[in-house]
């Protein structure tokens, strides 16, 4: 059903980003495209897609077909929804219209359905569980509701062929699961699907193939029988997130307050007058780092947002020493300068004992360009360094990983490691890695309420919970 | 109950024509009339929902008169008029309160009325309305609701830019132009990098395919009540101009 030799491909003319990528899915076959960032994945999905030489202005050498389309000739780009159902990594950045409903029957509509419309969408949203809330604004749908919602728009014509893009970037692992789900189902339905993966363990038992990328080239592919043992050992070596091992050494926590920074008791956290999330006690001291883990759009951000200041408590008071810095989810909202260079600058004026952390990540090449045109994982250490800058007593990090490859994530774990023996941490997170890794304390946020719960329970929990 | 919003075509053929009077008007007078049948409504329906929009009276008001100031520094305003206020060597004179006024007054009609769009149309009804009804290019129909769907995104990612700046220590209320390029910067990085990928989804999930089934113009009560302010303002324009 899918097929694809790529000889060459790149977004301008001369400079290819795909070499030699040979990948074929048929009936009912799950194929794992994974690698680490920059290895070329989302450009394989624009080239077999058709987007990178009919819409972004570049070109594709070799062949594509999916099913009897060839997406590389205007006319077949043309007909590739009929067929294909796409998911991108970020809901937001792919859904187009303002309420589940309008989402859904927008790609009906596109590609001129025949029957009764309506009634096909209700039955979808029934199908993800968003009937009731099919006239919800999208902003009001949780992380994993919105993505309910992009699999719902991508399976409501039938196709032949699922692509998706990251599926699982930003979900918890409750969603993870649903996402899982729609997969298998979709392969017993005998569609082809691709998924494109860092976190390549959630999807390891339902591929049939892991094809591992790197540096735009196919470097490995394993079958059925060889994802095991000491295959996972390679796929690990390779930057592939198999989660067989803890990736990092474990950190080594000293109990018992070395100084009070934050004290929350009996606070309700939220915003507009609505109480979001009740925090019965929270204390946190100099030297600990603190997850915060819990379903998409249970409140951590609101947490987060109320402890560092941000966010008025609805009632109570947090009592804060020292300074608190809040980084948010999308590193671009942290820039104020329109230069890399300068907002390098600015930090290493501040804190000239982070130009080691700068060098090891390649900011320290002072480059003219704006922090937004940097790669997502360059951008991540940016706003990171600024926030350090800052030498804050309390640093609070909103999803600090997404996005990350194993490499990154491993550079991210040790500079906040470092950054602990200072600061506070506190990390809202859906990533168990981080809960195993780097927290000494864990809260959730269930239920309007943030409990604390012990650190091994909760790995346990997250790691059974996409399962 | 009889229909009281008016159609998206209805309200973009209103808020295209208040913007070519406010565009054509140099007179008080029209203004104040464009301003107080569309700006007005427009901006206090508009900032109901997306309050970061206040924005744009500093924006507008600080940026007109201290372009004005420039003018009449450089000796170059042709009727700089008396002076109103004066302290040290500073002189504010007629000219750039009045200039000022006529400004703001346009800028807030035209926008005012492009809210009216904004609050009261839906995307998926605009993009029906507009290429359906008026024979707008589904492209441009679409590109304008997505407009809309991009407005609560906005407000969301200028919340997080202005928490940021407070913990980095600087202004969230903007006055120089760099305050604003620093806020705009990071707001388009992000809009335009969802703008490209719901692009790319929307194309994979058939736009290019989408057909436009010419439907009747449907008119009513609310369409009406547009002609009439728009008539109102018509009238306005020739007579004092």
């Amino acid at each position: 059903m899918i097929e694809t030799r790529i000889e060459g491909a790149g977004y301008v003319a001369g400079k290819s980003v795909l070499r030699q990528v040979e990948l074929n899915a048929g009936e009912g076959e799950v194929i794992l495209v994974a690698g680490p960032s920059g290895s070329g994945k989302t450009s394989y999905f624009l080239a077999a897609t058709g987007v990178m030489s009919n819409l972004l202005g570049g070109w594709v050498d070799g062949v594509v077909k999916l099913g009897k389309i060839n997406p590389l000739e205007p006319s077949g780009f043309l007909n590739v929804p009929r067929i294909v159902g796409v998911v991108l990594q970020d809901p937001e950045k792919q859904i187009a219209m303002p309420t589940p409903y309008d989402e859904i029957a927008f790609t009906l509509e596109n590609i001129g359905f025949k029957g009764a419309l309506e009634r096909r969408v209700r039955e979808i949203l029934d199908r993800f569980g968003l009937f009731n809330k099919a006239f919800n604004s999208i902003e009001d749908l949780s992380g994993g509701e919105k993505r309910r919602v992009t699999l719902a728009a991508a399976i409501v014509h039938d196709p032949e062929i699922l692509l998706l893009d990251e599926p699982t970037a930003s979900l918890d692992p409750w969603a993870v699961r649903s996402v899982r789900e729609f997969v298998a189902e979709n392969k017993s339905r005998g569609k082809a699907v691709i998924v494109i993966e860092h976190k390549a363990r959630f999807f390891l038992d339902l591929a049939d193939r892991v094809v591992v990328m790197s540096d735009g080239k196919v470097v490995e592919v394993l079958d059925t029988q060889a994802k095991a043992g000491r295959s996972l050992f390679k796929l690990e070596d390779m930057g592939v997130d198999v989660g067989i091992s803890s990736s990092v050494a474990s950190r080594t926590y000293h109990a018992g307050c070395r100084g009070e920074l934050v004290r929350a008791r009996d606070v309700d956290a939220g915003y507009g007058g609505f109480g979001v999330v009740t925090i019965e006690d929270l204390e946190i001291c100099r030297g600990e780092v603190v997850a915060l883990v819990g379903p998409n759009g249970s409140g951590k951000t609101t947490v987060l947002k109320t402890l560092a200041g941000l966010l008025k408590p609805i009632r109570g008071r947090v009592d804060r020493r020292g300074r608190a810095f809040y980084v948010p989810q999308t590193p671009d909202y942290t820039f104020v300068h329109t230069s890399a260079a300068k907002e390098v600058e600015e930090a290493l004026s501040r804190a000239p004992e982070l130009a080691g952390i700068a060098k090891g990540v390649g900011l320290d090449v002072w480059r003219e360009v704006p922090p937004y045109r940097l790669s997502h994982g360059q951008r991540r250490w940016l706003s990171i360094l600024i926030a350090l800058s800052y030498r804050p007593d309390v640093l609070l990090l909103d999803e600090p990983t997404t996005g990350l490859d194993l490499k990154a994530y491993k550079g991210l774990v040790d500079i906040l490691r470092e950054a602990s023996m200072r600061s506070a941490l506190v990390i809202s997170t859906h990533d168990v890695r981080v809960v195993k890794d780097l927290a000494d304390r864990v809260y959730i946020t269930s239920e309007g309420r943030l409990l604390e719960v012990d650190p091994a329970k909760a790995v346990a929990v997250l790691e059974e919970a996409w399962r | 109950m009889p229909r009281l919003k008016p159609k998206p075509w209805a309200l973009l053929a209103y808020s295209v024509g208040v913007t070519i009077i406010a565009v054509a008007s140099s007179s008080w007078q029209t203004l104040a009339v464009t301003f107080l049948l569309a700006g007005l409504p427009g901006i206090l329906l508009g900032l109901a929902r997306f309050r970061f929009l206040v924005l744009l009276v500093p924006l507008t008001v600080i940026g007109t008169f201290i372009n004005t100031m420039m003018i009449y520094y450089a000796g170059v305003a042709r009727e700089p008029g008396s002076i109103v206020f004066e302290a040290g060597p500073l002189e504010v004179p007629e000219f750039a309160l009045e200039t000022t006024g006529i400004i703001a007054l346009r800028v807030f009609s035209f926008s005012g009325a492009g809210l009216l769009l904004v609050s009261l149309t839906h995307p998926r009804e605009a993009l029906r309305s507009l290429s359906e009804e008026i024979g707008l290019p589904k492209g441009i129909a679409f590109s304008l609701a997505f407009a809309l769907r991009l407005l609560p995104l906005v407000r969301r990612d200028l919340g997080e830019i202005m928490a940021v700046r407070r913990l980095r220590g600087y202004r969230t209320l903007p006055i120089t132009p760099s305050d604003y390029s620093t806020i705009i910067a990071p707001l388009l990085s992000v809009t335009l990098e969802r703008a490209l990928w719901v692009g790319i989804s929307s194309e994979l999930r058939g736009f290019r395919l989408r057909r436009v089934k010419r439907r009747r113009l449907e008119a009513g009560l609310p369409e009406a009540v547009l002609v009439a302010l728009l008539l109102i303002e018509v009238v306005a324009f020739f007579k004092f101009s």
